[in-house]
């Protein structure tokens, strides 16, 4: 899929661990693997709404769009 | 409550079916004995026995001259596709009782009705073909037509109903894969 998610990235720049943004978030680790890794097929906006609250960030900064 | 009453209808509906199944199940294993026993006196005695052959359409003996190996080879082959009724009932049994435990959009019940449904219509195709053949190699005037029977008739819209609902479970399935990683 060309939607890219880096989530990785960004809780890596803030220094934040998995379990922090499962426990924020209020989702399960399986779901948050599932979102990491690129399998998800959508991201709810209240979800990316929180994430982007936890991680003090845009939209953007998670989601990228790459051409394949 | 609800449950309680959609549980009720759907034992309901699946004892409706176990009905149908075993009884179709008797029908065919009623019908197979009954081909295997005119075989075993076609082997036995080498000739045609007094009963008339199986097949969809009767042929009198002034019609059909055929000698006992080819007629063997037809029996076979009516037997074999005959045969794919009971795989196809099997494969639908195997995909209901899974629906009765209410797992809908998976993907053994989507195969399950897929196979069912190829199951019957190469019962369907196949004794069509060997019937055909037969009234093609008789000194029979008899049109096409006679070979579409109630039985064959049934089976074909049972067959493409099942393709029809495979392809509803298919749909279902991809729908709830894309419910479960939405996040």
């Amino acid at each position: 899929m060309p939607i890219v998610v880096n989530l990785d990235v960004m809780l890596a720049k803030r220094k934040m661990q998995s379990k922090e943004l499962v426990e924020i978030l209020g989702i399960t680790p399986a779901n948050l693997s599932i979102l990491k890794t690129g399998k998800a097929k959508a991201i709810r906006f209240t979800t990316l709404e929180a994430i982007c609250k936890a991680l003090e960030c845009q939209p953007g900064d998670i989601l990228e769009y790459r051409i394949e | 409550m609800t449950n309680e009453s959609t549980s009720k209808h759907s034992s309901k509906g699946i004892n409706a079916f176990s009905f149908l199944y075993y009884g179709g199940l008797i029908m065919v294993s009623t019908k197979l004995i009954q081909y295997g026993q005119w075989i075993f006196q076609l082997i036995k005695n080498w000739s045609l026995p007094e009963e008339p052959f199986f097949s969809k359409i009767m042929l009198l003996p002034t019609e059909a001259q055929f000698s006992p190996s080819v007629y063997l080879v037809y029996a076979l082959l009516y037997i074999l596709f005959y045969s794919f009724i009971v795989v196809g009932f099997f494969q639908l049994d195997r995909a209901i009782k899974l629906l009765s435990k209410q797992k809908i959009f998976i993907p053994e019940v989507h195969s399950g009705f897929k196979r069912a449904a190829r199951s019957f219509l190469i019962y369907v195709i196949g004794t069509f073909l060997v019937d055909f053949v037969l009234l093609l190699s008789a000194t029979t005037s008899r049109p096409i037509l006679s070979l579409f029977t109630t039985e064959t008739i049934v089976f074909t819209i049972l067959g493409y109903l099942l393709l029809f609902l495979a392809d509803i479970l298919k749909e279902g399935i991809a729908l709830k894969q894309e419910n479960e990683l939405t996040i």
